[in-house]
């Protein structure tokens, strides 16, 4: 089987690796609109949206690195030119979204700009030798009917400037080019040839603390340059041509950094936008003439105007495009996954919309439709004004758990400005059919004395009372239970507490219902209680002196029998409630437990320092149904099982877990990925629609790293190969053996039963051949999630270029005969352990 | 007994001396000022007096002389000074005012004859020579407004209350009244003539007229917009308006406008909106490539011509930079070739000089904060140990030297008389000190004429050498007996003044003597008191002119070799006046500048950011 990682969300970037990442995350986010389209660069693809519809028309792909700068051909605007690190720039139209060019210029580029009167040349940003050293050249286009093209033809413009498309303008019609970095300004006039600087004063005066550029603009028809700088001033620059007579106007509003700054089409204009979500609109160059559009929910990062003037559209922090109508009004929003701040809640399914909610904005859930990639639907759990401003400690939505289907919604909220300054809020907001959203029902002050660690509804269907139970650091659980509470006035109901449970002054920090909510497992530390839910008893305590329990879930279906617990110490235990003993235990460092609703599947993701691990089991078996290694590099922080509209019918054992479910998880940099069965090439648009012959189709960079070398090896081999590409890091028999040398022998079933295992797994080998046939089948289900085309393979490359280093071509190329009789061995070895554990 | 006092004898009216005193002793024996502080020379009981309670009066109008670079800044109370700003912005010749004589415009004209008009309703023009009004001529049009001389310099303008412009000629000796303008409504409040002296601009109220000046009628009438931010305000008032030779109009009113007109057509051309509060002021440049408007907020804010692009000769006016010198009303602003100029009801005169203008960035280009007059206005009686202050309107005049008959036409600016009653020093307007015999009346001799002006001279009490501080921050020292520069004052000049002692921006008020210890010269200007030692060598420009109190512990041999003859005090600021009382006793007058600022009216308010 093959599975990718897909990462979601529609501005997503992957940040350059190296010195300058801050400078990276602004990079490679680059808006452009023109008068139907907006254009979008995501990873390495550019998203084309409709400003009416809101809707992705086309995702242009080819590029085979990040997408870094996007411009429309002057002359012709029906075509946007592309540049990417891959060192090419492409050439789309994209209305039919298809490639019509390819010019091979072979350094990294980092920006690029087009200007109107130079027709067979545009302008990019590359790096020369050292690593923040950036040069500014103009590349010469030459005309050809071929479609790929030689244009080595580079000749030199300025030098020392900041590699963001930001930090750079064009003015008056490619007459001058602008280009500040740290505290100066530097105009290099192509007709005289010469290079005007001009420095501010630095920091070390203080009352000039903050002067450093931070974007620059340049005015449509007049020789004028705006700049925006850290302190949230503005500079129009005039008679720069003139090293002494240079003078500038300041308009001073934002109060910090200017993001960006873009000159309406005209000139008579300048929008400027920062961190206080206003967009600014400077009528005359006038400081007192100026209107606002505020509200806007997050950072401005770009600001784009289209070039009929009639539309503005910004980007923002949280994943989020703005198309703004000349006279101010936003005429639509599109909205991503917000990436902006810190996942406490983790991902939960909201089981009426089978949204993904999490963390959105500040002090808000936001509900995300992860089948179209947009955003439902915003509560605003804190209802108080965000104020933006460093340093401020806010409220934070730290818990929610959903219960009975969806009708109650429970969040926790904390602020915490010093050590003994706790203020928490628990709200419980009840579903409203008439609204369709959450209306908050109840709100407990200090519901504890101290931290809340766990939020759990009852969620068992026979279940006639709402049931609530928080666990938290002060030593208590408390059962919260909905009650009547009407008046004289109105009829109500509302929760209130109905039992307080404690444990030995220990810290309860998991809590957990049974399926049938019968029991409750609450964890005070190392020890596991277990509460009878009728009458709230204690009956009975497990406890395996292996740390902290981090997890708690009880099986569900036919291993409801079955508790798991998952410590800090790396062992994950299965109690049998029946007899109240230990059933199995494991080594395993498990970050993240999750069990699927759907089935009795429980999937673990486990960390270690060459990446997490995915394993599924079933809490009856103490052998995982599939591992999936090196899932991701980076720490895995949450996961989920979203349910399936219509379940697949996967007959392979290995991933039979994935037919009513999908499992989602979130890494520590905020990206969402998910396991799938198809490549990302099969998920985007059709290539058929390029002009491009099939034999030098670029197709994907999968297909350059793995595919090429494929075809010059051995038929045979690569047959083999091919299908089991992914899972051959997997296999690798270093890891397997150790695995089995390293499992505990008391988690190690009979040697009867492996020996059983090991030789029907000898089997399988011709077994997995016919397994290969099934990812046609699954494509055919997979169309429906073809909404999710705009869905990105960055993550896919990664992955893969490790795959790359870990087999790649060397191996492939000096594989003797007795090397590849060797190899199939291992295969052989490894296959069996996977099915036979 | 040393007696120092001011040659014009005008206005002189008794001020209740004995009250004063008695105060000043009141104070001095409860000693709330009194410390002790030593300086290098030795130990010295400090009279630190704090209760002049003078406050400068609001500049109201500032003129710019180009021909002779020198500034006329009268005040609200009537008072007329005298900047020279080759002399290192030296405040040379001052007119003492009076509250009837409150002036409302300011202008030169023929060259150097300074008019001023006021609310009396009349145009009077100052004697710059003799230091005294040459004359007062009614213009019988009720309280005057605005003035205006022409381009050429012949004709002076003045719009009065009851709506008239008059043309006035002027003739070598007076001014003639030559014709009435077509009379206008409203009081006209701002004049400006075009630069071919064709036409005249009128501001008044809601409009600005704009007149033919060979047939006095009025060809075009603009009216200005009185909405302010959508806001009505009662009347729009033009406080300026300046021609330019293109006939374009520019006016700033009550509105915080900044409006641009074309006078062919009486059209409204362009309009920046300024400020929240009226602006006040206008001045252009002689070029017409920039001006300065001062605005209620006490903002100044420049304006330039520049080229819309650099192949273009299309040009617009632009906002360019915002200078916030001043907390209150900016009444005043001028346009040197360098600089530009405010003043305002905060009483600062601050003069910012051009950067793009200023061909050697040299301690000249920096930015001038002028506070406190460059004159002493405290005396000290040693002997009998009092405090003489002076303000703008009870002055106290010392009739010493009056009956001395000057040799020269002009006035006699600063006077020293020798502690034994011999000689008598006195300095006029133009360089040049006099010494004269006081037993037989007569022309003793004269010091050799020096570039910069006199800011203050004293003699010493027992070698009789005179020492005279300049406005370039120069001392010399000179002999009377001798009738030639000491030895010291040669060495000195040879040397040459360490380079910080020459760029202090306040010139040097009071000069006094050790009776004990002749090798000592007490000095000090506004920010510094020093006292200078003849017997040690002096520094040069590697050495620390400022040095620091000396630590206690510091060995002799290090003090010794990092001596030199400047002993420098900044302790005191900003000082008005010291002196010795006795050997071991100095007496401080300092005037801190928040304590004008809690007298001044309060400034308009304004919403700053975060508070």
């Amino acid at each position: 089987m093959l599975l990718y990682l897909y990462f979601l969300g529609l501005l997503d970037s992957w940040p350059q690796p190296g010195p300058d990442l801050l400078l990276a995350i602004a990079l490679t986010r680059c808006i452009l609109i023109s008068e139907r389209y907006i254009f979008c660069v995501s990873g390495d693809f550019v998203k084309v949206y409709s400003t009416a519809t809101e809707e992705c028309v086309h995702i242009l792909q080819g590029h085979r690195n990040l997408v870094t700068g996007i411009q429309l051909n002057p002359n012709n605007h029906l075509q946007l030119y592309s540049c990417s690190f891959d060192g090419t720039i492409k050439l789309w139209d994209y209305v039919d979204g298809i490639l019509i060019k390819t010019f091979i210029v072979g350094h990294k580029l980092h920006a690029l700009f087009t200007v109107a009167h130079a027709e067979d040349s545009v302008f990019v940003t590359i790096n020369k030798e050292k690593p923040d050293i950036f040069q500014l050249v103009s590349v010469k286009l030459p005309k050809s009917s071929s479609q790929e093209i030689e244009s080595k033809e580079l000749s030199f413009v300025l030098d020392y400037i900041n590699q963001s498309p930001k930090y750079i303008a064009f003015g008056n019609e490619g007459e001058y080019v602008a280009a500040v970095r740290d505290f100066s300004l530097s105009v290099y006039f192509f007709k005289k040839k010469t290079t005007s600087r001009f420095t501010l004063s630095s920091s070390r005066n203080k009352k000039h603390a903050k002067n450093n550029f931070t974007c620059v603009a340049c005015h449509p028809k007049e020789d004028c340059i705006a700049t925006g700088h850290k302190d949230g001033k503005i500079r129009l620059w005039r008679n720069f041509d003139d090293d002494k007579k240079y003078t500038y106007t300041c308009l001073h509003w934002h109060h910090d950094m200017v993001m960006d700054l873009a000159f309406s089409v005209t000139g008579t204009s300048l929008l400027s936008g920062g961190r206080e979500s206003v967009l600014v609109e400077w009528r005359d160059a006038a400081e007192k003439n100026k209107e606002f559009l505020p509200r806007l929910g997050a950072t401005i990062e770009h600001i784009s105007v289209s070039p009929a003037g009639d539309l503005f559209c910004t980007s923002h922090s949280d994943n989020k495009i703005i198309v703004i109508h000349r006279n101010l009004e936003a005429s639509a929003v599109i909205q991503g996954l917000v990436k902006d701040s810190n996942i406490f809640t983790g991902l939960m399914i909201d089981p009426r919309t089978k949204a993904l909610v999490l963390n959105g904005k500040p002090g808000h859930l936001q509900f995300y439709s992860l089948q179209s990639d947009k955003q439902l639907y915003n509560l605003d759990i804190v209802q108080q004004e965000y104020i933006n401003d460093y340093g401020l400690i806010q409220i934070e939505l730290t818990k929610a758990a959903f219960g009975c289907y969806g009708n109650w919604l429970a969040t926790v909220e904390q602020r915490q400005e010093k050590e003994t300054e706790l203020e928490l809020q628990m709200k419980l907001w009840m579903y409203n059919k008439k609204t369709q959203g959450f209306v908050l029902n109840t709100k407990v002050n200090m519901p504890h004395e101290d931290h809340i660690t766990a939020l759990c509804f009852c969620n068992a269907e026979k279940s006639e009372n709402p049931t609530l139970v928080t666990a938290s650091k002060d030593g208590h659980f408390k059962v919260w239970i909905l009650t009547d509470d009407s008046d004289i006035y109105k009829k109500a109901v509302g929760w209130t507490c109905d039992f307080v449970g404690s444990y030995h002054k220990y810290q309860a920090t998991n809590c957990c219902f049974s399926e049938d909510g019968s029991l409750l497992a609450v964890s005070f530390e190392e020890i596991v209680t277990i509460w009878d839910s009728e009458t709230w008893e204690l009956k009975c305590t497990f406890c395996q002196r292996a740390g902290k329990i981090r997890h708690l879930c009880f099986g569900r279906l036919t291993c409801s029998k079955y508790l798991l617990g998952a410590t800090e110490n790396g062992i994950l235990c299965c109690w049998n409630l029946l007899s109240c003993a230990l059933e199995w235990s494991a080594k395993l460092n498990v970050r993240v437990m999750e069990p699927d609703l759907n089935s009795e599947n429980i999937a673990a993701i486990s960390h270690s320092s060459m990446g997490s691990d995915l394993f599924v089991f079933k809490p009856s078996e103490p052998r995982p149904l599939y591992i999936q290694k090196n899932i991701s590099r980076e720490e895995v922080q949450w996961g989920v099982f979203v349910p399936r509209d219509v379940p697949e019918s996967f007959t392979s054992e290995s991933y039979r877990w994935l037919n009513r479910s999908q499992f989602y998880f979130l890494t520590k940099s905020q990206s969402l990925l998910t396991l799938s069965t198809k490549s990302p090439e099969e998920k985007l648009t059709p290539t058929s629609k390029q002009l491009l012959a099939e034999e030098s189709l670029p197709t994907t960079p999968f297909y350059f790293i793995l595919g090429k070398h494929r075809q010059q090896q051995d038929e045979k081999l690569n047959a083999a190969l091919e299908n089991e590409l992914v899972q051959l890091p997997l296999t690798e028999n270093i890891p397997a053996i150790n695995e089995l040398l390293h499992t505990p022998a008391h988690v190690l079933p009979s040697a009867s039963f492996l020996c059983s295992m090991f030789v029907n797994s000898l089997l399988l080998s011709k077994e997995s051949k016919s397994a290969e046939e099934i990812p046609d089948d699954v494509d055919m289900e997979e169309e429906k999630e073809s909404d999710d085309s705009d869905e990105e393979n960055d993550f896919t490359e990664k992955v893969q270029d490790t795959d790359n280093t870990d087999l790649g071509e060397d191996i492939i190329h000096q594989l003797s005969k007795s090397e590849e009789k060797e190899l199939r061995k291992f295969r052989k070895v490894d296959y069996s352990w996977i099915t036979a554990l | 007994m040393l007696a120092v006092g001011w040659g014009w004898l005008t206005d002189a009216r008794p001020s209740p001396v004995a009250s004063q005193l008695k105060s000043f002793w009141f104070c001095r024996r409860h000693q709330p000022h009194r410390r002790c502080r030593s300086l290098r020379m030795g130990e010295f009981k400090v009279h630190r007096v704090r209760f002049f309670n003078y406050v400068p009066s609001g500049i109201r109008c500032v003129a710019y002389n180009n021909q002779s670079n020198r500034l006329a800044v009268s005040r609200t109370d009537g008072t007329v000074e005298i900047y020279n700003l080759s002399a290192n912005y030296f405040q040379e010749k001052f007119f003492p005012g009076h509250e009837s004589r409150a002036t409302e415009a300011l202008c030169w004209a023929k060259g150097q004859r300074l008019f001023s008009a006021g609310l009396n309703g009349e145009i009077i023009e100052y004697d710059l020579q003799a230091l005294n009004i040459k004359y007062a001529m009614d213009a019988f049009g009720g309280p005057i407004w605005s003035m205006a001389a022409s381009p050429s310099g012949s004709q002076l303008l003045a719009g009065c209350e009851d709506g008239s412009v008059k043309l006035f000629q002027i003739t070598p000796d007076k001014i003639q009244f030559e014709r009435n303008f077509d009379r206008q409504k409203s009081r006209i409040l701002s004049l400006s003539w075009r630069p071919s002296g064709t036409h005249i601009a009128a501001g008044s109220i809601d409009y600005i007229s704009v007149f033919d000046v060979k047939s006095g009628s009025a060809i075009h009438k603009m009216l200005v917009d009185r909405q302010y931010m959508g806001v009505s305000k009662r009347k729009c008032i033009i406080w300026g308006v300046a021609f330019l030779s293109d006939g374009t109009v520019i006016s700033v009113d009550s509105a915080g406008k900044v409006q641009f007109w074309d006078s062919a057509t009486g059209t409204l051309v362009k309009n920046h909106l300024v400020a929240n509060a009226d602006v006040q002021s206008i001045a252009v440049s002689d070029q017409e490539d920039s001006f300065v408007v001062g605005t209620a907020e006490g903002t100044v804010f420049h304006f330039q011509l520049v080229s819309v692009t650099s192949n273009s000769s299309e040009k617009q006016w632009v906002r360019t930079k915002p200078f916030q010198h001043h907390t209150h009303d900016v009444r005043a602003v001028a346009h040197s070739p360098t600089a530009l100029i405010s003043g305002g009801t905060d009483t600062h005169l601050v003069i910012r000089p051009l950067m793009e203008k200023v061909e050697v960035k040299n301690y000249d280009a920096a930015l001038r904060k002028i506070t406190f007059p460059h004159r002493r206005l405290i005396s000290c009686s040693k002997k009998k140990q009092l405090l003489l202050f002076q303000f703008a309107h009870h002055l106290e005049l010392w009739q010493l030297g009056s009956t001395v008959a000057t040799g020269t036409v002009e006035s006699m600016c600063l006077l020293a008389v020798s502690p034994d009653g011999n000689w008598l020093a006195a300095s006029g307007t133009s360089a040049g000190v006099h010494v004269y015999n006081v037993k037989n009346l007569k022309l003793h001799c004269t010091v050799p004429a020096y570039n910069f002006p006199v800011t203050a001279l004293a003699i010493a009490p027992s070698t009789n050498n005179l020492v005279i501080a300049h406005s370039d921050q120069q001392v010399f020292e000179y002999s009377i007996p001798d009738k030639q520069y000491t030895e010291w004052s040669r060495t000195i000049q040879k040397q040459g003044f360490h380079h910080l002692w020459l760029q202090r921006d306040t010139p040097i008020t009071h000069i006094s003597f050790h009776l004990k210890r002749p090798m000592h010269i007490l000095l000090h200007d506004a920010y510094m008191f020093c006292i200078i030692d003849k017997s040690l060598p002096l520094p040069n420009d590697k050495t620390l002119l400022y040095n620091p109190l000396p630590p206690k512990n510091e060995s002799d041999v290090i003090r010794r070799r990092t001596a030199h003859a400047f002993k420098i005090s900044k302790i005191y600021k900003p000082l008005l006046f010291m002196d010795l009382l006795d050997e071991r006793t100095l007496v401080a007058v300092e005037r801190p500048l928040d304590d004008i600022i809690a007298q001044l009216p309060p400034p308009i308010k304004k919403k700053k950011f975060g508070t």
